[in-house]
């Protein structure tokens, strides 16, 4: 609020804004510009106006014998012309109000004396306090107002004197030396007034500037909260899945258009209800108290797959994930549940399921009858086969077990793409596993020629890791280095323990693999463009499966290859050494 | 001689598992399902079982199963021979109590034999 203080500094300052800008020449606005214009051309015309007037009645007043009461006029003719040229030329107050002030001490010690013009220098007098202490600080003002009180007091002790200078008497100069501290009293009160006022009043503007700005920024921070909420709202409104936000009873407090969509229920059935009583309550209990356990009583996020039903009674499986929301003492403010319908998924997963069920077993199983037929041909009846039959037919078993292989491949990328491959840590002689795949290497070892270097130690104790997985790494490198290195090769297995790795390098002196090829090597399907041609059989699956194991089993593998020198593959894969057991 | 009893459902391998253990000196009983397995066995006592898993009628975990659970069979050794070949069928099996376990794309038929041999010297 404003004070009294702030009140008539307001008023004052705005009559003297004007005057004050003008003279500080800080007009930008052209039209404010020629309003000071219009006033300093009236302000000149009445300052002409007076000054002339003075001037002709001052040398007219020196004229007729009057030359104190005539300068005294000129004077005041003069401070109006100094004080306009001061304004207009320096633009500075200051310098024009000392001037001023000086000029008009000056004429109040000459009106003591001389009485000015049928004696009003009396009332002039009363005219200095509130003109100074107006145009100058109050301190500053107070020098000159002082300067005029000690001439006042001079000549009233002076009137008591034989030869009085003053041409006013004693009880005059008493009096006005009275009026003179009242009205300086006044003059300084009001000063002192306008200056607080003016303190206060900047000190409420900045405070009130400081709201405003304040105000400002809230109003900014709110417009974009609510830009932000706004914004939010909308994610929620569209989300394709289910939203829900429920208080800590599990009552529903807001459900997303997409839940009506999914359950069937309208927003009235919604509302203020718990999910049991709409979509839920097809689970058993425990899964249920399970649930509340986790989300109200640890106050843990839950996930999982749910069977709901629809309005219409329809069941469907979701998933669902429900998280209490917490306030600051750390109790549940309400839960938010997000569910996505899964049916679909959970269907297709299921089919696909099947289909690998179904290629599994009903591939399989005229391959089997091919196989053993073929076998039990080439062996039983060997003795009644021509050797050109005997060859048809080994071409045929061979044939057969290429498609086995192939249909285990992709049996084996499908269990890995859906992440349906199991490992199995097993504790089991690794010396054993090798001497197996040998074994079942054998013939293809022999038929091509080849000199095998086993060098693997005796004294590697039983080790725990996937030991299919193991024998699908190796069967599948070991295959491909007897298939892709010409006749008479040489094919190289060094095993060996490096602290908690088993680490095995296969090498052949093959096709190899050209440069520009290499970093296609675990890809599926891949076969160099070298040894496509050579070897026709193959289906480049097995190196992305063994990739894949090797993942599996948390190890690595690179290799080293030069065309037609050989490849050398080493792979290590962590293991936990078994010291539970004696070495098989 | 040697007993086996064979359930498979494949009119083929059922052939060729005949032929195959005739050769080797069996006396060979078939079966087309879990549920000609358990009337077989009322008037044949094998050394050792084939059993194949999917089958009509009753499949070969629910006929390992009864097997199993059946005082006078369960002493019976089992070797299942199937064409599933997922880790979960093969630890369902062996939970089951089965002796051997072979997938039959994956082996030559005298393979599935000497497992049959080496079962029945075991138990």
């Amino acid at each position: 609020m404003y004070s009294f203080r702030a009140l008539f500094f307001t008023l004052f300052h705005r009559l003297s804004e004007y005057w004050n800008e003008f003279l500080n020449a800080e007009i930008k606005d052209r039209k404010f510009k020629n309003e000071y214009q219009r006033e300093m051309h009236t302000l000149h015309l009445f300052s002409f106006i007076g000054a002339f007037f003075l001037f002709v009645y001052g040398f007219s007043q020196i004229q007729m014998g009057n030359p104190v009461i005539g300068l005294i006029e000129v004077c005041f003719g003069s401070i109006l012309i100094i004080n306009l040229g001061i304004f207009r030329l320096l633009g500075n107050l200051s310098i024009a109000t000392t001037i001023n002030l000086s000029l008009l001490l000056l004429l109040g010690i000459l009106l003591l004396s001389h009485g000015g013009v049928y004696m009003t220098g009396y009332l002039w007098i009363h005219a200095f306090p509130p003109l100074a202490l107006s145009l100058k600080p109050i301190r500053k003002g107070m020098w000159y107002v002082g300067g005029l009180f000690a001439v006042i007091v001079l000549y009233l002790i002076l009137s008591y004197a034989p030869n009085p200078i003053s041409v006013y008497s004693s009880a005059q100069l008493f009096h006005l030396s009275l009026s003179y501290i009242i009205i300086t009293t006044i003059s300084a009160y009001f000063s002192h007034a306008l200056t607080t006022g003016e303190e206060e009043i900047i000190t409420i503007n900045r405070e009130l500037r400081q709201e405003r700005d304040t105000l400002k920024l809230q109003k900014l921070a709110t417009q974009d909260k609510a830009e932000e909420l706004n914004k939010y709202l909308m994610a929620v409104e569209h989300a394709s899945e289910q939203m829900v936000i429920t208080d800590p009873e599990g009552r529903i407090l807001y459900a997303n258009p997409k839940t009506q969509e999914i359950t069937g229920f309208s927003r009235q059935d919604i509302m203020g209800t718990k999910a049991g009583k709409l979509w839920g309550d097809q689970m058993e209990r425990p899964f249920y108290e399970l649930f509340w356990q986790r989300i109200k009583t640890e106050k843990r996020e839950f996930i999982g797959k749910v069977t709901n039903r629809r309005k219409t009674g329809q069941q469907y499986i979701a998933e669902i994930r429900v998280t209490p929301i917490l306030d600051i003492n750390h109790d549940i403010q309400f839960f938010i549940g997000i569910e996505r319908d899964i049916s679909k998924a959970v269907e297709i997963e299921h089919m696909k399921d099947e289909f690998i069920s179904l290629v599994s077993h009903q591939l399989r199983t005229p391959l089997s009858a091919i196989r053993w037929f073929a076998q039990l041909l080439l062996k039983n009846n060997s003795e009644n086969l021509t050797i050109e039959q005997h060859e048809f037919l080994t071409n045929i078993y061979e044939s057969n077990l290429r498609m086995i292989d192939l249909v285990n491949n992709l049996l084996n990328i499908s269990r890995i793409e859906s992440g349906k491959i199991v490992v199995n840590v097993k504790s089991f002689s690794i010396q054993t596993l090798v001497s197996k795949i040998l074994i079942d290497l054998t013939k293809s070892i022999e038929d091509k020629k080849h000199t095998l270097h086993m060098e693997i130690s005796p004294d590697i104790p039983p080790i725990k890791t996937d030991p299919n997985l193991l024998s699908n790494i190796i069967t599948n490198i070991l295959t491909n280095s007897i298939k892709y290195t010409p006749e008479n090769g040489t094919i190289t297995v060094r095993i060996g323990l490096e602290e908690s790795e088993i680490v095995c390098s296969i090498s052949d002196t093959g096709f190899g693999i050209p440069p520009h090829e290499q970093q296609k090597m675990f890809e599926k399907f891949f076969r160099g463009e070298n040894v496509v041609k050579v070897e026709t059989d193959g289906n480049g699956l097995g190196m992305y499966l063994v990739k894949k194991f090797i993942n599996e089993l948390h190890g690595t593998i690179h290799f080293t290859s030069k065309v037609n020198e050989g490849t050398t593959f080493t792979f290590r894969i962590p293991i936990v050494i078994d010291t539970s057991e004696p070495s098989l | 001689m040697k007993k086996v009893l064979i359930a498979e459902d494949d009119k083929f391998l059922s052939n060729a598992y005949r032929v195959a253990f005739t050769h080797n000196d069996f006396e060979v009983q078939m079966a087309m399902n879990g549920e000609e397995v358990f009337k077989i066995l009322e008037t044949f006592t094998p050394d050792v079982i084939l059993l194949d898993l999917i089958m009509p009628v009753k499949d070969g975990f629910e006929t390992l199963k009864e097997l199993k659970s059946n005082p006078t069979f369960k002493s019976i050794p089992v070797v299942v021979a199937s064409n599933l070949g997922q880790a979960e069928d093969f630890e369902k099996a062996k939970a089951l109590g089965c002796e051997g376990y072979i997938i039959k794309s994956d082996v030559d038929i005298d393979v599935i034999i000497q497992k049959a041999e080496e079962v029945i010297i075991a138990n």
